[in-house]
């Protein structure tokens, strides 16, 4: 035999043996383990129950639906401390009214921002007399080339007015101040102009807050040339490209 | 700590220590009616405050840093060090002890750099719930907004850190494994769509909840946050987020001085320092004041749409409401508040 | 008082006297410390940029090495039950130093654990009532917590045994049984938890799995024990201990038992993976073909499978398993095929592709790797001294002198 088992370090060894079990120890190895098992089994379960009731995360995810906060906590009377006026200052604003005559939101001004506005500063006739067909006369806006639809759907007296170059015009030969050209637009561009108002196409300028301030057609489109264009982003992330290719 | 390496004052890891040390100038420590639930925490800490500078008094580090030859400057650094060192965490602070931790840092600041800086730390407003939409149709890939991002938010320059990242997909299909985020030609692309992607600020945050320290949580408003100070770097959140929403400072971040914005939040643009957590705040420094975050102005498309969801009449509602709208991997549970949508 | 003094030091002087072979052993594990640490400086210094994780892996070598040695530590101690299950073995010694082995690896496991932290510093954040532990929500508090139970109890059972045969006397039955009985749940339980600490995870599909816990429990079963039977072997060999052939055939036993399961489970796994590739394989695919020019992890899982088929196929032969020689080279290479399996073949495949499908590779830097071999040196030594002292003890030539 082997010393240790000889050796009287053995007879006390430090674990459970068979030796010791055999003694009719009044410790028999079963019952603890049947506490232990128990002990275990009920801190194992209320640390389960602790778990699922102060979690964030139990079962149901809805209370954390962003659709159920709106549901239980929308509220169309807020009462904003914050404004976004701080973040238009400088920018005269004209009111984008609906058909009762109410405010929606905001626009900038657009004649301000025109360069050669008025027009009479130049020209003394209305629109409609000057128009003419020799594609050798002279032109007022040579730098501007329409290229918006095309030139069967639309000529410079589609939207700018033939008897006031103040002013564009509607298809029902209503005329319109440049300040309210999204209605020349909203002909045509029903759809976007539909976005628009409800606030899913173009841009909120300043801050979400109210009062909302959104950038017209025109503030984002050229009228006359109305697509984006391509250019090359404003930036590359270098150490990216080293990530995704070591080489 | 924060900002730059200065002369006399070690890494963040050895807290420095003066006379003031084993009291609390700001007295920012006084419990009053809003945590007597903190207050034990409280105690504690300023136990192992007195104990830790109790250790380094007996080795010695004490002499070394309060020596008379050290200047006042560095020992008032030393001393705002030390008090930042033991505050507690952010969350659970109160508004005084907030103040104090801002004024502190304000200091820190002109005292490392010679300027100012504000830093702001004001709470969620009532009635308020941000959310966040895209606008797919729109996205050009032009990249306006990570720049914007970059120098809003004081993202470390030299490992190129953004928060966005804008995934060029051809069209046919929406595999995210196919798409590029690294793109450098003009765009948009023939055949090739874009779609942008950030911390979508779940409300239900699978990173909040593995965070082994309580540095990051959901604010009223909707905003996940991290308190940078708290934070101890172990990056499980980072493993957690099914968005690539957060971002590691992997070494001491860098802002040149004349570039570094100087309008701040303590839960937003501050200042990192290395091995902490970070990530989109939707620009809390703005957006709490009412303004829109620095993608969402910078976008030259309107792509972007920021607002109150629980505002009946705000534009992000009526996206919601009005176009046919999803968000990303919705089948996780962790309920982004952030939609994309088509024209 | 004065006896544990007298231990203490008594444990002391043994621990410093020795053959030359075992000075040289403690020297070459001290200069690697001493490599790991100045590494663990240049960490300190430079941040974790120092790594060569980046936000797209951001787990790698110490998490890894953290999660297989979490196995470790659980296994050594789960071999605790066998002893009541086949009730003609005597493990007390395999348990003696078990319990040795789990002290080590969990002291490894936490500082894998230190070192990965950005900011280890505020790691007193994390402490209960100074700090703001987020229990129970985060599954690496429940980790902290049980992880540092679990080294107090095998910390105290040890030291309440050896106290005792110190002094010759008879350790008290009804103090240490119960503690050993719940050192064993508990170490059923670290183990499970670090799983869950990654299953947990629906952003990382890979882990994402109801299999990842009973996996990390039968590999851990398989690892542990075929560790213990190589430094069983070493003491039999170095140290004046006899140490029966019997208990090293019965803990063979359960290595090879533990073995196979892992690689039914494992086939499994596999079936799932590939049968019907979805989405959720990528992790897979990339780890076990590689994904175009990116196949760093390629031969890693193959040398793992390679050599767990290998080493399962020579255990369950009895007649392998009886030629010593041969137990312990398949031992070997089960337990290098278990660990590169947990670490390359588990974790870093988790990260990619990253949410969002980019294939960014890891790879380790020298730092990283020397602060890895810093801390098993670590572990080695305080392993070697742990058993230099309880082996005297538990011999009867270390006693208390009055
Ligand atoms: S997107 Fe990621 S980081 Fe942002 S809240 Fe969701 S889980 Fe957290
Ligand atoms: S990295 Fe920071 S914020 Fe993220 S889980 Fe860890 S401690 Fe929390």
């Amino acid at each position: 035999m082997d010393k240790i088992k000889n050796s009287s370090s053995y007879r006390h060894s430090l674990f459970i043996s068979r030796h010791s079990r055999a003694g009719g120890n009044p410790l028999e190895w079963s019952t603890v383990f049947g506490q232990v098992t128990a002990y275990a089994g009920i801190t194992g379960f209320i640390g389960f129950v602790l778990l699922l009731t102060t979690s964030c995360s139990g079962p149901s995810h809805n209370d954390h639906s962003p659709l159920v906060q709106i549901e239980k906590h929308s509220n169309s009377n807020i009462e904003y401390s914050v404004s976004s006026d701080p973040f238009t200052y400088g920018i005269e604003k004209v009111a984008v009214t609906n058909s009762e005559k109410d405010t929606l939101f905001f626009i900038p001004n657009r004649v301000n921002h025109l360069v050669s506005f008025p027009c009479n500063n130049c020209h003394t006739q209305a629109l409609g007399n000057m128009v003419s067909d020799d594609p050798s006369g002279k032109k007022a806006h040579w730098n501007i080339k329409l290229n918006h639809a095309t030139d069967e759907a639309l000529t410079c007296l589609t939207c700018h007015s033939s008897n006031d170059v103040e002013y564009l015009r509607l298809n029902n030969e209503k005329e319109i101040h440049f300040n309210q050209s999204q209605k020349v637009c909203a002909q045509c561009h029903s759809t976007q102009s539909n976005d628009w108002v409800g606030g899913a196409h173009g841009k909120i300028i300043g801050g979400w807050a109210p009062p909302r301030v959104s950038n017209t057609c025109v503030n984002c489109h050229d009228p006359h040339s109305p697509a984006f264009e391509t250019r090359w982003p404003s930036r590359l992330n270098t150490v990216k490209i080293q990530e995704l290719d070591p080489k | 700590m924060f900002f730059k390496k200065k002369k006399n004052v070690n890494e963040e890891t050895a807290p420095q220590h003066t006379e003031k040390c084993g009291g609390d100038s700001c007295g920012c420590q006084q419990a009053d009616g809003f945590d007597q639930v903190i207050k034990k925490p409280l105690d504690r800490r300023s136990a192992l405050k007195g104990l830790t500078a109790g250790l380094l008094a007996g080795t010695g580090f004490l002499n070394s840093s309060c020596s008379v030859t050290a200047g006042d400057t560095d020992k008032e650094l030393a001393s705002l060090k030390w008090d930042e060192y033991f505050k507690g965490n952010y969350q659970l602070m109160t508004a005084e002890e907030k103040k104090a931790t801002v004024a502190r840092l304000e200091k820190m600041y002109a005292l490392n750099n010679g300027g100012k800086i504000n830093i702001s730390d004001k709470g969620a407003a009532k009635d308020v719930l941000y959310g966040y939409a895209f606008n797919i149709s729109k996205c050009q890939g032009y990249m306006d907004c990570v720049n914007a991002c970059v120098e809003e938010n004081n993202q470390d320059r030299d490992s190129q850190m953004q928060y966005i990242r804008i995934h060029e997909f051809k069209k046919g299909q929406m595999n995210f494994e196919m798409a590029d985020d690294n793109f450098y030609h003009e765009v948009p692309a023939a055949g090739h769509f874009y779609m942008g992607t950030q911390c979508f600020h779940c409300e239900n945050p699978p990173c909040v909840d593995v965070c082994p320290v309580k540095a990051t949580w959901k604010e009223k408003d909707g905003i996940v946050v991290i308190d940078y100070d708290w934070c101890i770097g172990c990056r499980y959140c980072q493993a957690a987020c099914p968005y690539d929403g957060r971002r590691f400072n992997w070494s001491t971040p860098h802002v040149p001085e004349n570039e570094l914005n100087k309008d701040q939040h303590y839960l937003g643009n501050r200042p990192r320092k290395k091995g902490v957590m970070e990530k989109c705040t939707f620009c809390i420094q703005r957006s709490r004041s009412g303004e829109n975050p620095a993608c969402v102005e910078a976008c030259p498309t309107g792509a972007r749409i920021f607002g109150n969801l629980l505002d009946p009449n705000s534009t992000i509602r009526w996206v919601i409401e009005n176009k046919k709208v999803f968000r990303l991997k919705e089948d996780l549970g962790t309920e982004p508040k952030f939609w994309y949508f088509m024209d | 008082m004065k006896v544990a003094l007298s231990m203490i030091s008594d444990g002391f002087k043994e621990a410093t006297k020795g053959t030359t072979a075992y000075h040289i052993w403690m020297s070459v594990l001290t200069l690697l410390m001493l490599f790991g640490a100045y590494s663990y400086y240049q960490q300190i210094v430079h941040g974790l940029s120092a790594t060569g994780m980046t936000d797209r892996v951001s787990w790698g070598l110490y998490i890894s090495n953290f999660t297989f040695l979490v196995g470790v530590a659980a296994a050594a101690v789960m071999l605790v039950l066998p002893t009541y299950i086949l009730k003609d073995v005597d493990f007390s010694q395999a348990v003696l130093i078990g319990e040795g082995l789990a002290v080590s690896a969990l002291i490894m496991c936490l500082a894998f654990v230190t070192v990965d932290m950005g900011g280890p510093a505020r790691l007193w954040h994390i402490i209960p009532g100074i700090g703001s532990l987020n229990w129970p929500n985060s599954m690496l508090a429940w980790d902290v917590l049980v992880l540092n139970g679990y080294l107090f109890i095998n910390l105290s059972i040890p030291f309440y045994l050896l106290y005792h045969h110190y002094q010759g006397k008879k350790p008290n039955k009804s103090v240490y049984l119960p503690g050993v009985l719940i050192s064993v749940f508990w170490a059923v339980g670290i183990h499970l938890v670090t799983a869950f600490l990654y299953a947990g995870l629906p952003a990382r599909p890979f882990w994402n799995s109801a299999l990842l816990g009973p996996r990390f429990l039968a590999s851990a079963f398989a690892a542990g024990p075929a560790l213990i039977i190589l430094t069983l072997a070493v003491i039999r060999k170095f140290m004046n201990y006899t140490i029966p052939d019997k208990t090293i055939d019965k803990i063979a036993m359960v290595v090879t038992v533990a073995a196979q399961v892992n690689l039914i489970m494992l086939g499994s796994e596999l079936f799932k993976e590939f049968y019907s590739i979805t989405h959720h394989s990528s992790s897979a695919l990339y780890m076990f073909f590689g994904v175009g020019s990116k196949n760093a992890l390629v031969p890693w899982i193959w040398t793992s499978i390679g050599l767990n088929l290998l080493a399962t196929i020579a255990l369950t032969f009895n007649r392998f398993r009886k030629n010593h020689m041969i137990l312990y080279a398949s031992c070997a290479l089960l337990f290098i095929a278990i660990w590169i399996d947990k670490g390359m073949g588990l974790i870093i495949p988790g990260f990619i592709p990253g949410p969002w499908g980019d294939i960014v590779e890891y790879f380790p830097t020298w730092v990283e790797v020397g602060v890895t071999l810093g801390i098993w040196a670590l572990g080695a030594f305080v392993f070697s001294i742990l058993v230099k002292i309880a082996v005297p003890i538990e011999m009867g030539t270390l006693r208390y002198k009055k």
